[in-house]
Parts: C-alpha cells; sequence; structure tokens
C-alpha cells in the first residue's frame, strides 16, 4: 500500500479546498466547489469501505440464493442481477422470504450510506 | 484591446447575450406585436434546468397594446437537449391549458417553432417574482410568514390541475389516459430498469410491493407529475407560479401528492410533509376548497413510494447519460450517489417508516 493512501489523499486535498481555497472563491462558484469537495468526501470513503461492503453484499446474497451466489467466485454485479432477477420471479414473495430480503436489503443499503452520506447512515441505524 | 470592438461600443451586444439572439429576438417580438417598437435592454440566462433554458429578457415597447417596460421569460431547449421531455410546443400548450383553468403559471404569450428565428423553438411568457429555492423556502419563515396559507395555495392548485379531465382537443399530442395508471408505472419502471446496464434489487423490491399493494385506479386527471418545492415560485409568502410542465400527462391524482410530499423533496425539513414547507393537512384543506378528496395514510404511503422508485430511476438514468459521455456534469455524477438514500426512504416506507 501507498502512503498516504487514496482516501488519506483525497481527504487532505478536500480540507484544503474547503479551508483554503473555498473562503476566496466567489460566490457564484460555491455550489461547484461544494459538489466537488463533496464527490471527494464520497470518493475518500468508497476507497476506504468499498472492499468490505462489496463482499459484505455479496454474502448477504449468498444467503438468500445460495444456489446461484457463491463468496469468492460471484462478482457484485452478477450478485445484484441475480437477486434483482429472482424478486421479479416471485421468489420473495411469501412472508418469511420477504422479511429476509427486506433486512437484507436495509443492510446493503446502510452500507451504501456510509460511503454517500454518512450523516443519514448514523440518524438511519439510530430509527431501525 | 480589440479597437474596432470599442469604436462599436453603442452597437455592443448585451452582456448576457452569449448566443448573439438579441436582434433576431426584437425583429420576431416586433413582428408578433404588429404597431410595436421592440428593444431588449436586458438579457440573463437563469439557473437551473439542464434540459431547458429560461432567460430573462428586460424588454421596452413603444407604441401598440403592450407599450412599456416588461420581465419576459424565454423558455427552450438547452444545447444539450435530451429527448425524454416535451416540446416547447407542447409544454406552451399545456401552460395554455392549465392557466385558463385557474392555475398559478407565468401567463404563456408567444410560441415560435420557426427555427430560424434563434434556431431552437422557444416560447415567451411572464416572469414570475419570488424565488423557488427549495432549501430557502424550507427554512425562511420571512420567505415564508404563514406556512398554513402557502400550503392551502398549493391544494387549490394542485385541485384546479387535477380538476382538467380528458379528453382535451388542446392536449391531444398527450398519451391517452389509461385505465390503471399505477400499473402502467409499474410496467414502464420494470422496463427503465431492463434498459440499464446495472441491476437494482431494491428498486425491483419496491416495485414488487407496489405491485402487491395497488389500489383501485382513481378516475384519470391532468398531473404535473415534478409538482414539488423547488419547481413553483413563492413571492410574499404566496404561490407565485408553478413551473416545469414538462412531464404533464393524465394519470392518477395521488401521484402528485406522493411526489410533493416524498421525504426525497423535503429539503431535509422532515417533519413538514408538504415538501418541507408546511403540512399536508392544509395542503388538503385549500384542494377541498377546489374539490373535498381524501387521501388515506396507505394510498398517500403507496405513491411516495413510487416517487422514490421514479426518483430512483431517473437518478440513475442520469448518471448514465453522465458516463455514457452524452451529458459531461458533475452535478449529475453525483446524482447516481443519491441512491441508497432514496432506495432507504424506499425500504423505510415499505416498513412502515419514514
Amino acid at each position: 500500500m501507498n502512503h498516504p493512501d487514496a482516501s488519506e489523499l483525497l481527504s487532505a486535498a478536500r480540507e484544503t479546498l474547503m479551508k483554503e481555497v473555498f473562503p476566496s472563491v466567489p460566490e457564484n462558484l460555491h455550489y461547484e466547489i461544494r459538489m466537488i469537495a463533496s464527490a471527494m468526501g464520497i470518493a475518500a470513503r468508497e476507497a476506504e469501505q468499498r472492499e468490505a461492503a462489496t463482499q459484505e453484499e455479496i454474502s448477504l446474497c449468498s444467503r438468500l440464493l445460495p444456489e446461484t451466489v457463491v463468496v469468492g467466485t460471484t462478482s457484485q454485479d452478477e450478485a445484484r442481477r441475480a437477486l434483482a432477477r429472482a424478486i421479479r420471479a416471485g421468489q420473495f414473495d411469501q412472508e418469511t422470504q420477504g422479511s429476509a430480503l427486506h433486512e437484507a436489503l436495509q443492510q446493503m443499503v446502510l452500507s451504501a450510506l456510509r460511503i454517500s452520506n454518512p450523516r443519514l447512515a448514523n440518524t438511519s441505524a439510530g430509527e431501525a | 484591446m480589440n479597437v474596432a470592438l470599442r469604436e462599436s461600443d453603442s452597437q455592443s451586444p448585451l452582456d448576457g447575450d452569449c448566443w448573439g439572439w438579441q436582434k433576431k429576438l426584437e425583429s420576431y417580438l416586433t413582428r408578433v406585436m404588429p404597431g410595436s417598437n421592440v428593444a431588449i435592454v436586458g438579457m440573463q440566462r437563469l439557473s437551473g434546468g439542464a434540459i431547458q433554458e429560461n432567460w430573462l429578457l428586460d424588454v421596452h415597447i413603444v407604441g401598440g397594446e403592450k407599450a412599456g417596460k416588461h420581465r419576459w421569460v424565454l423558455r427552450t431547449d438547452a444545447e444539450s437537449a435530451v429527448d425524454v421531455s416535451m416540446s416547447r410546443a407542447h409544454e406552451f400548450a399545456v401552460l395554455t391549458t392549465v392557466h385558463e383553468a385557474g392555475v398559478e403559471v407565468p401567463t404563456p404569450f408567444w410560441l415560435c417553432t420557426d427555427l430560424g428565428v434563434i434556431g431552437r423553438e422557444f416560447f415567451v411568457m411572464q416572469a414570475v417574482g419570488g424565488t423557488a429555492a427549495g432549501h430557502r423556502l424550507v427554512k425562511d419563515d420571512v420567505l415564508v410568514p404563514d406556512r398554513p396559507a402557502l400550503c392551502r395555495d398549493l391544494g387549490r392548485n394542485l385541485a384546479r390541475l387535477h380538476a382538467i379531465k380528458p379528453p382535451s382537443h388542446t392536449l391531444d399530442f398527450l398519451p391517452v389516459p389509461v385505465a390503471d395508471p399505477a400499473q402502467e408505472l409499474i410496467t414502464q419502471y420494470l422496463g427503465f430498469l431492463d434498459a440499464l446496464p446495472w441491476s437494482f434489487p431494491t428498486i425491483e423490491w419496491g416495485l414488487r410491493w407496489l405491485q402487491h399493494n395497488k389500489s383501485a385506479p382513481a378516475e384519470a386527471c391532468l398531473i404535473h407529475r415534478d409538482f414539488r418545492t423547488g419547481n413553483y415560485m413563492v413571492d410574499q409568502g404566496r404561490v407565485s407560479g408553478i413551473l416545469d410542465w414538462e412531464f404533464t400527462a393524465w394519470g392518477d391524482w395521488r401521484e402528485d401528492l406522493g411526489w410533493l410530499t416524498a421525504r426525497c423533496w423535503r429539503f431535509g425539513k422532515n417533519e413538514n410533509l408538504a415538501g418541507g414547507v408546511g403540512a399536508l393537512r392544509d395542503v388538503m384543506a385549500g384542494y377541498a376548497d377546489i374539490c373535498p378528496r381524501t387521501l388515506s395514510e396507505d394510498e398517500l404511503r403507496y405513491w411516495q413510494v413510487m416517487a422514490h422508485v421514479r426518483w430512483a430511476i431517473i437518478a440513475v438514468q442520469q448518471t448514465e447519460r453522465h458516463l455514457s459521455g452524452q451529458q459531461h456534469s458533475l452535478e449529475l455524477a453525483l446524482t447516481g450517489r443519491l441512491l441508497p438514500e432514496l432506495e432507504n426512504n424506499i425500504l423505510q416506507l415499505m416498513g412502515g417508516r419514514a
């Protein structure tokens, strides 16, 4: 691993942008700067959390569809495709299967929220 | 500095006129207002709208019926127009129809389909005062001193719009109304998902729930389909104009209420169900002034799930537009990262929360 790693670099760059550059940028570009900072924040968190989130998602899918999704061989895209197809085919229409699916999706979405919107992830975890 | 440019100062183009439209528009406006002499003294591109461009025109007219100073808005397709939304001609027809029905909109004046004028279709309408900025409207009590009054305005406008029933000869370009709009939307959204290069289990699950929890369809009426905070102007605390009619269609009136009240359009002010600006009961009270109707909690929840599913799919489509190079934009790219928030709302609503 290189140091600083991708996440550390992006965080440092983001901090400089907001603390040192933002105050002297004309107001009509504030929205753009905020968007840039937001994109850098997401990318920094993703660089850090992506691997674990992907593995978690595949293993959740595998628990729901043990015959189709295999941890170690199935990719994240394939796992999502398999799950989407199974939902449409009605495999989760029964109450028991439905609640298991709902719970798993909620976990996946929370992991994605921790990357894209950590503030909301914290309140949602509190609510759930 | 270019001397030739400096010498022609008196003829210099207006600051905001980046496409060089001023003279062409002046002669167009002089044509549609016989007996008038029209001068455009200010042009400014208004912010917002990746698909449409809105230009504020300061117009001075000498002679004729409209003699005087005016502030008008010219609305046209953006350079990178996509084919998902209706043409300006159709939007003009919608605007004219709802204006006649008493819905608060900028008064539409002229439609120009002659590409010889500025190279694009456009129409001209009255500029309305106030602001549409959602983040300010939900927070600033100076902008909205009487929230119930604003909400009643929203309700009355929705009810006037929903009173327009098919068929309508001025709107014959709209797809014909279907017997079961919710079913039509579900089928359409499943088709959209199939056209995307990735899969979205949570959106699929939301659509499955929508399929199983569908209630009896309501009588078809005209709906806005983007009726939310950010798309209406507020002046002195009251609705001064409802904007962005490009998604208008025949449908189920409850869809507009689900969209208006969906959590994703409350701009962080979650306790104010009606678009972050106020209470749904006040919207419904205004609605009842025109047409008494009730909306059960289950119906509201159903159409809020529908709203989030729709927004989630649009968000993915916008990301696609960025990634495919059709329209490179950080804003579109970031829209894709709204998805977890929308999916979270779908799951919470299905589970009885949010």
